[in-house]
């Protein structure tokens, strides 16, 4: 079970939106009061909490943006726009048909 | 004039003849001749015919050359000929056929034009003519031919187009195409379309490297602006096989780590929809990125896959364990460390719930001693690398540091933190985790022994200098040759060659060994036994000495009882035995037992036989009291058998004297000799 799904509560809430939450939770029925509870109860004691969101949540963003700093510092190749010439490529006979 | 009839008779029989054999042309020459001399109705008719065929044939005929002649490109020829069939023939396509033909005739002009345009370097002007000339006779080589010139004109983005309307029937084709395509910067489509062509010239393989840079840069550019991540991350992928293939080491990093990039994308949507498979084949993908935030992915991914399908388990413990013991990660959990304790202590419980959610399943066995295992070296470890002030990744499991290659630092950690852990065994049990050997010990301590040797038996140890690997062969070999043993299997002895050096080198197995063998039933023993002399003959320490001794012993002892050694036999192993190992204080028991048990037997014979005073010598001298209470003990028996005999007064006398000499001798204060005094006084002496 996911609480902060079953709470619809973001990883950032606070105790008091917890609460508030869970009795919001009750009165739309979209889960049993037991879930509820037991989300709620998940939440509110620190150490379960912290279990939760190690579960439940990713955070990609740093992995993300050194990525980024490591393909910009990398990007050593011939700079050429979609549609003008690169001088370094000439058309080859390779190909050419033999007649 | 008969004769003159005669010819002409003959001369229409072949004309006839021909007729009917369908040469009408030969036919049509005969009947004029015969026409001339008889001007008759009849072969005005059949001339008529003939001549009909005969034009028929013709028209045919030329209709036949026209289709060669077009065949053969041979255009004027060709247009001749059907224009002649047309007035021998009265069909209306011959002239159809006429016009098409003057119409390519018109467009192969225009294709010499377009050559000479081309010769004479008027690259816009030939492409133009040869245009016009596809349009005329729709021939491909044309399109292919402008589509070369615009080339040679730096007309790209036109060649390129042309070419998108030709059927790029072939190699040369294909690589203007992609040639135009590069020029205007659709590298990746240029690449696309030039997989197809087969071959390894140099220059077309460096331009291939070129253009490759070409899109790797356009990608680099786009990569993170991109709407569509799916392209960017299919793009990547194919540029990166490309870029394997032409061993560019620059661009496989470059775009490998686009491809990361857009799958990191990817997954953080995939996560949103709780889709972990299609997030965990993305994983996969990229097992060796070795980056905090992905192997907390890892763990978490394998987590929920895991509580449907216990097949997910095993790669749950892979991750699992490292990721919440990383310093990167738990330093996510909280700013307390004992808060940081409780957390993992409470994920580790989550893992051993979800491995119980799956009883049955031999994965969630596997996982589960993965876990007891891995879970006392991450302790090991942790304390190392604490007391080391090392990174994160000193803290991972071993199957962990394995896939990311971790394993050398990790051993390098502990060979240098010895002395942290409790005793030799332990130092190498945990670096043995990590060693090449590694798999061979978590095989063994799963309970695996005929997959740990397997495992163990392809190593080759003898090039190996490392003090892990070595302890982890001889301890899986230790560990085989005793279920060989228990096995009854021959040739058990073998799995024992290297065990001295294991016992040298974790002098607790040896403990626990011996000890073992000193707690062991009867029968174990026997099995042991030989195999315990074996080691005592490689390492005679004090350890083994005292267990060969006392497995000796009791074997021995058995085998007496089992009536299958004599009293002098056991008598000789048991002086063996304590030979091997002096202070045993069983062997002494049972080699003064054995003494004491030998000289009552002595004693025994020689009362027996009435050699009382031999007897009594025997029991003086013997160093044992039990001796002297065993010749007391006969000698009461013999007063008692005496006394009840029914000999003569006289006779019992003689035996009693005997009797009471012998006891005398032995010790005069023994009651028994008071007993015989009476009884002789009672007999009148």
């Amino acid at each position: 079970m996911n609480p902060f799904a079953v709470l619809s509560i973001k990883k950032e809430a606070s105790n008091k939106e917890i609460i508030h939450a869970a009795a919001l939770g009750m009165r739309s029925r979209q889960y049993s009061a037991k879930e509820i509870a037991q989300a709620q109860k998940m939440l509110l004691d620190p150490v379960s909490r912290a279990c939760q969101e190690f579960l439940h949540f990713i955070d990609l963003s740093d992995t993300k943006e050194r990525l980024i700093q490591k393909i910009t510092e990398k990007s050593e190749y011939p700079d050429t726009p979609e549609t003008s010439d690169c001088p370094q490529l000439q058309c080859l006979n390779v190909f050419e048909k033999k007649s | 004039m008969a004769k003159k009839k005669k010819k002409i008779d003959i001369l229409l029989k072949r004309a006839e003849k021909l007729f009917r054999a369908g040469n009408f042309l030969s036919a049509e020459k005969k009947f004029e001749q015969i026409q001339k001399k008889l001007n008759t109705d009849k072969i005005a008719k059949k001339l008529e015919i003939c001549r009909e065929k005969t034009r028929d044939i013709k028209g045919k005929n030329l209709v036949e050359q026209g289709h060669n002649a077009e065949k053969k490109d041979n255009l004027s020829e060709a247009i001749a000929c059907f224009q002649g069939a047309q007035k021998l023939l009265n069909e209306p396509w011959l002239s159809d056929k006429v016009n098409e033909i003057q119409h390519q005739l018109t467009g192969h002009k225009i294709g010499a034009e377009a050559q000479e345009a081309e010769k004479s370097g008027e690259y816009s002007k030939a492409s133009d003519l040869y245009a016009r000339a596809w349009k005329k006779n729709n021939h491909q080589d044309f399109i292919f031919k402008g589509g070369v010139c615009l080339i040679k004109a730096g007309s790209y983005l036109k060649a390129a187009a042309l070419f998108e309307k030709s059927d790029l029937a072939d190699d040369t084709a294909l690589y203007y195409y992609g040639f135009a395509l590069a020029k205007t910067g659709k590298h990746y489509q240029a690449l696309k379309l030039w997989e197809n062509l087969d071959t390894r010239d140099s220059q077309f393989v460096e331009q291939k490297r070129l253009v490759l840079s070409l899109a790797c840069s356009g990608l680099c550019k786009t990569f993170n602006k991109e709407a569509d991540i799916n392209g960017v991350h299919h793009k990547a992928t194919y540029l990166l096989g490309l870029a394997t293939a032409l061993g560019d080491t620059k661009l496989i990093v470059m775009l490998e780590t686009i491809s990361t990039y857009s799958k990191l994308v990817l997954i953080e949507t995939l996560w949103e929809q709780n889709k972990f498979a299609a997030i965990a084949d993305l994983l996969l993908q990229m097992a060796q990125f070795n980056d905090p935030s992905i192997l907390a992915l890892n763990a978490k991914t394998y987590f929920h896959l895991s509580r449907k399908k216990s097949s997910f388990l095993e790669p749950m413990m892979t991750y699992w364990l490292t990721a919440i013991y990383s310093s990167e990660i738990s330093a996510g959990f909280s700013n307390d460390p004992d808060k940081i304790e409780k957390i993992q202590y409470q994920l580790i419980r989550f893992s051993e719930e979800q491995i119980n959610r799956h009883p049955d399943s031999r994965s969630a066995r596997y996982a589960a001693s993965y876990l007891a295992i891995e879970k006392k070296i991450l302790k090991a470890m942790s304390a190392v690398s604490r007391k080391h002030n090392q990174g994160s990744h000193q803290t991972c499991t071993p199957r962990y540091a394995s896939i990311f290659g971790l394993s050398d630092t990790i051993l390098d950690l502990i060979k240098h933190s010895k002395n942290e852990f409790k005793d030799s065994e332990h130092y190498l049990e945990t670096g043995g985790y990590y060693s090449r050997a590694g798999e061979g010990l978590y095989a063994l301590k799963t309970g695996d022994v005929k997959k740990a040797l397997s495992v163990v038996e392809t190593i080759e140890t003898s090039s190996i200098e490392d003090e892990f690997t070595h302890y982890v062969v001889r301890l899986v070999q230790f560990e085989f040759g005793q279920t060989a043993l228990k096995n009854n299997e021959k040739s058990y002895l073998q799995y024992f060659a290297l065990t001295s050096r294991l016992f040298e080198s974790a002098p607790t197995i040896e403990k626990r060994f011996t000890d073992r063998i000193l707690q062991c039933s009867d029968k174990q023993l026997l099995s042991y036994e030989k195999l315990l002399i074996f080691l005592y003959k490689k390492r005679p320490s004090d350890l083994i000495a005292e267990a060969c001794s006392f497995a000796m012993t009791q074997s021995a002892i058995i085998k007496y009882n089992q009536k299958k050694m004599s009293n002098k036999q056991m008598k000789t192993v048991v002086e063996k035995a304590l030979k091997i190992y002096p202070d045993n204080d069983f062997v002494l028991l049972t080699q003064e037992r054995t003494a004491i048990f030998l000289e009552n037997e002595i004693i025994f014979k020689a009362m027996d036989k009435h050699k009382l005073m031999k007897a009594a010598r025997l029991a003086r001298q013997s160093i044992y009291p039990e001796v002297c209470d065993s010749f007391f003990e006969f000698g009461e028996q013999i007063f008692e058998q005496i006394s009840t005999s029914g000999l003569d007064a006289i006779n019992q006398k003689i035996y009693l004297h005997d009797l009471l000499k012998a006891c005398m001798d032995v010790d005069p204060y023994h009651p028994v000799i008071d007993s015989i005094n009476e009884e002789l006084q009672f007999l009148g002496d």
